[in-house]
């Protein structure tokens, strides 16, 4: 299955490579929407969002050959993109106002309304259940630099946790993640 | 601009990388550091997996979305589900490009007129910087100018070892476990620094090392050294830099390398 969707991919970006735009109009539909899901919970800013969509559409129309299918999924790909696109906007120097009203969610983010939100979230339920197993500080970091789009040392701040605490928590929780995800079937296992 | 790290040290930020949630300068080392261990960049793979299954299930992509990206796609399309009556799509012609310029990450934070930037992999430097990257890059050889001369009635290598043995002087040693060339660099409180020894090698007459820093965020020239540097001073702002490279570059130093650092400090 997971073999099957990368050769689908595969082909998808070759196709897209040799100018057919159906390829890319079906990469947006397939992956269109959880690209524009990752980017508005970012940037808070559907405007914004759809603008790193766009960008991230046309960079695989216009460089195909930088997705390596043998390297990851496309969506992975795309949402790698898109996540490193929104987080550069709201560290941009120039988007000042997006940072301040960043400032304003912080002291609620790290409270439980970020928990909230991610819980509300349509994330598939395996995905969910396997969150949930977690413990509670190492889902918390995972949630805040993903999700949140804060650095690792922003995270630590704002948990009030040493930093190479924060850096091993979500490195050991995205493997505990990959080990939970891969029993259900739909994690690599490395 | 390519540094090396330790591999352990690497892994380490493998997670919080993943999730771009790691500074500059650290991302500047992991990326070095991924080019040739295997081993890093599939546990990199895998994370990034992992955190696309956090990605939402939605799969409602707007239609007007595609509308929007069918008519920045620099093609003569006859087919797809565009309206092929609209007129021909100004190509290449991105709203709001300089909302979000296509730039490395992490060259994202850099001020303007501030900052040169080194570039990795690509060429990409933006034309409309490169008047202020000029007059910087004149800048920085006028500094390095002043100050040699400046330092040069006392013996400059007197100013040295009074630097080097100063209480409050930071002595750091930018290394490379390829070339096993070193130099070290001190640092004085205000800034004055001096490449104060070194094992590279010397350059043909056309080339010339050029010494960078990476301070919050932005990847300044701190000077260019020469061919076949002495003991050459140079100026920064002390506050808070987070590593130094030195490249080799043409010679008169450029705006933004795309050279791989030669040798390399990263506070990581
Ligand atoms: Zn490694």
């Amino acid at each position: 299955m997971e073999t099957m969707s990368r050769q689908a991919d595969i082909e998808l970006v070759q196709e897209l490579a040799a100018g057919h735009e159906g390829a890319l109009a079906e990469v947006y539909r397939r992956h269109g929407g959880p690209v524009l899901g990752l980017a508005k919970r970012l940037l808070r800013d559907p405007n914004l969002a759809e603008e790193i969509v766009q960008e991230v559409m046309l960079r695989l129309w216009n460089n195909p050959e930088k997705f390596d299918g043998s390297r990851g999924s496309l969506r992975s790909y795309l949402l790698a993109h898109t996540h490193g696109r929104s987080v550069d906007l709201i560290r941009s120097e120039s988007s000042r106002r997006m940072r301040e009203e960043r400032e304003a969610h912080l002291a609620v983010e790290a409270g439980l309304s970020l928990e909230e939100e991610v819980w509300e979230m349509a994330l598939a339920d395996h995905v969910r259940q396997a969150l949930s197993e977690l413990d509670t500080d190492v889902r918390k970091a995972i949630e805040l630099a993903y999700f949140g789009g804060y650095t690792y040392r922003e995270v630590a701040k704002l948990l009030d946790t040493p930093e190479g605490t924060i850096k091993s928590r979500i490195r050991s929780g995205l493997q505990r993640l990959n080990g939970l995800l891969a029993n259900s079937g739909l994690a690599p296992v490395s | 601009m390519r540094v090396e790290v330790d591999h352990y040290e690497v892994q380490d930020l493998l997670g919080a990388y993943a999730l771009n949630a790691v500074d500059a300068a650290e991302e500047i080392a992991v990326e070095s550091h991924l080019r040739h261990c295997d081993d890093c960049r599939e546990e990199l793979e895998q994370h990034r997996e992992v955190a696309a299954l956090l990605s939402t299930t939605e799969t409602f992509a707007p239609t007007d979305l595609w509308e929007t990206i069918v008519r920045q796609m620099p093609t003569e399309t006859a087919s797809g589900p565009t309206n092929t009556s609209e007129p021909p799509p100004i190509a290449l012609e991105k709203p709001h490009a300089d909302v979000v310029p296509r730039r490395r990450r992490w060259l994202q934070p850099i001020a303007a007129a501030a900052v040169l930037a080194l570039v990795v992999g690509t060429t990409i430097v933006q034309t409309a910087r490169l008047g202020a990257a000029n007059e910087q890059l004149a800048l920085a050889r006028a500094n390095v100018t002043e100050l040699t001369e400046e330092l040069e009635r006392p013996p400059l290598n007197a100013a040295v070892t009074q630097a080097m043995t100063g209480v409050d002087t930071q002595r750091l040693t930018l290394g490379s476990q390829v070339s096993g060339s070193n130099a070290i660099i001190v640092l004085m409180p205000d800034g004055t620094g001096f490449l104060a020894e070194h094992t590279l090698q010397p350059l043909p007459p056309d080339r010339t090392y050029q010494l960078w820093a990476i301070i919050d965020g932005k990847i300044i020239s701190a000077g260019i050294l020469g061919s076949d540097p002495g003991v050459v001073p140079f100026r920064i702002d002390p506050q808070g830099f987070a590593g130094f490279a030195i490249t080799e570059e043409v010679a008169g130093g450029v705006e933004a390398s795309e050279n791989d650092a030669v040798v390399a400090w990263l506070e990581v």
